[in-house]
């Protein structure tokens, strides 16, 4: 049962953070209030964290 | 000329100064950070973590929360004043003086490092100090006024509790303490960017860049779409990690779809977006306190 809410959760958490990069990426030029490095870095920041996070339930 | 006498004992001026100070503790706030830091000691400790820890904790906790809310009312003297929601607030109608909301602030947050250092640890008394550092400077001073990314980045400061919770109880910050974390985090930007629909002419004549402002409601939904989607996975995955059980997954999954339903929802009604707000606040309650049940049920 927890593999599979494991997967589950996964899946849900990595299609949350392509959505998320999706759209503060393609808006980018919109949104931005900032520049383009300082941008990205803020983007990409919380998607990274996240995703060691994952990875390491995965390892746990 | 007015008697010394009549000025010492006039209990309205008495109230009045206490009720500002209250105020700028903004206890309403640190209801919800309390909310998150008991279940995650519940969590840590496989149980109820004993009065007197719970206690301790949550004491320096709304410390911590009270200093950090008011060191941020000075910075946001300024913008408070212009906005509808923020203008009664103690500084902007001129009811105390910058230098002593900044000092209240300090001395509150001091307090709470030491509190928790005496009562619980080093570490939960560090995280805590980190919370009201990254939310005043961070968040407040970097972000606030200069990113549509300030609500994102900056939540973090108000996921830092559960971390202090779980530190008060094992000394350490665990996996499971970084999953309540996340999903505080996760769950911030769609709470406060409905807050920010709400206010968008607020936040607008403010200068301030709230997502709903710069893209438009929409635009703003569909991110809130994203951040939700995540944060029902993480919810989930605090399951799969071990210390909560199938109480918690039935009301992590319940309490998640409404959670996302109500956000597709509001892409077409925006003016329900204060109802969301409200339920945003339940849904994160439920979240947490069912991982307290189901803890102390189960175990």
């Amino acid at each position: 049962m927890r593999d599979a809410v494991l997967i589950v959760g996964t899946v849900l958490v990595a299609l949350g953070l392509v959505l998320i990069l999706w759209r503060e990426l393609s808006g980018a030029a919109e949104r931005r209030k900032t520049g383009a490095l300082r941008d990205i870095f803020e983007v990409l920041l919380p998607v990274v964290a996240t995703t060691a996070l994952v990875v390491w339930v995965w390892v746990v | 000329m007015t008697s010394p006498a009549v000025r010492i004992t006039n209990p309205r001026t008495d109230t009045s100064v206490v009720k500002t100070y209250v105020e700028l503790m903004k206890l309403r706030i640190i209801e919800l950070l309390l909310i998150t830091t008991l279940p995650a000691m519940v969590a840590a400790a496989g149980g109820w973590p004993g009065w007197r820890l719970a206690f301790a904790t949550l004491l320096g906790g709304t410390l911590s929360s009270a200093g950090a809310n008011a060191i941020n009312q000075v910075i946001d003297a300024e913008t408070d004043a212009l906005m509808g929601r923020t203008r009664g607030r103690p500084l902007p109608t001129g009811r105390v003086s910058k230098q002593a909301v900044l000092t209240f602030g300090v001395v509150l947050g001091a307090a709470g490092f030491f509190w928790l250092w005496a009562t619980t640890n080093l570490l939960a008394a560090v995280l805590s100090t980190v919370g009201l550092l990254s939310y005043v400077f961070i968040y407040s001073l970097l972000l606030k006024r200069s990113t549509t990314q300030n609500i994102v980045i900056g939540g973090a400061a108000g996921a830092v509790p559960a971390l202090v919770g779980w530190a008060a109880v094992t000394n350490s910050v665990e996996l499971p303490a970084w999953i309540m974390f996340a999903i505080i985090f996760f769950w911030t930007p769609p709470h406060f960017w409905a807050l920010a629909v709400r206010y968008q002419r607020d936040y607008e004549r403010a200068g301030i860049p709230m997502l709903p402002v710069v893209v438009g409601e929409r635009r703003a939904m569909d991110h809130m779409v994203a951040y939700t989607i995540a944060l029902i996975g993480v919810t989930l995955l605090l399951y799969a990690t071990g210390p909560v059980g199938w109480i918690y997954l039935l009301f992590a999954v319940t309490a998640g779809v409404g959670f996302f339903l109500g956000t597709w929802a509001l892409r077409d009604h925006p003016e329900a977006a204060m109802k969301y707000f409200t339920y945003s606040n339940v849904y994160l309650s439920i979240i947490f306190i069912a991982i307290a049940a189901d803890v102390l049920i189960l175990s």
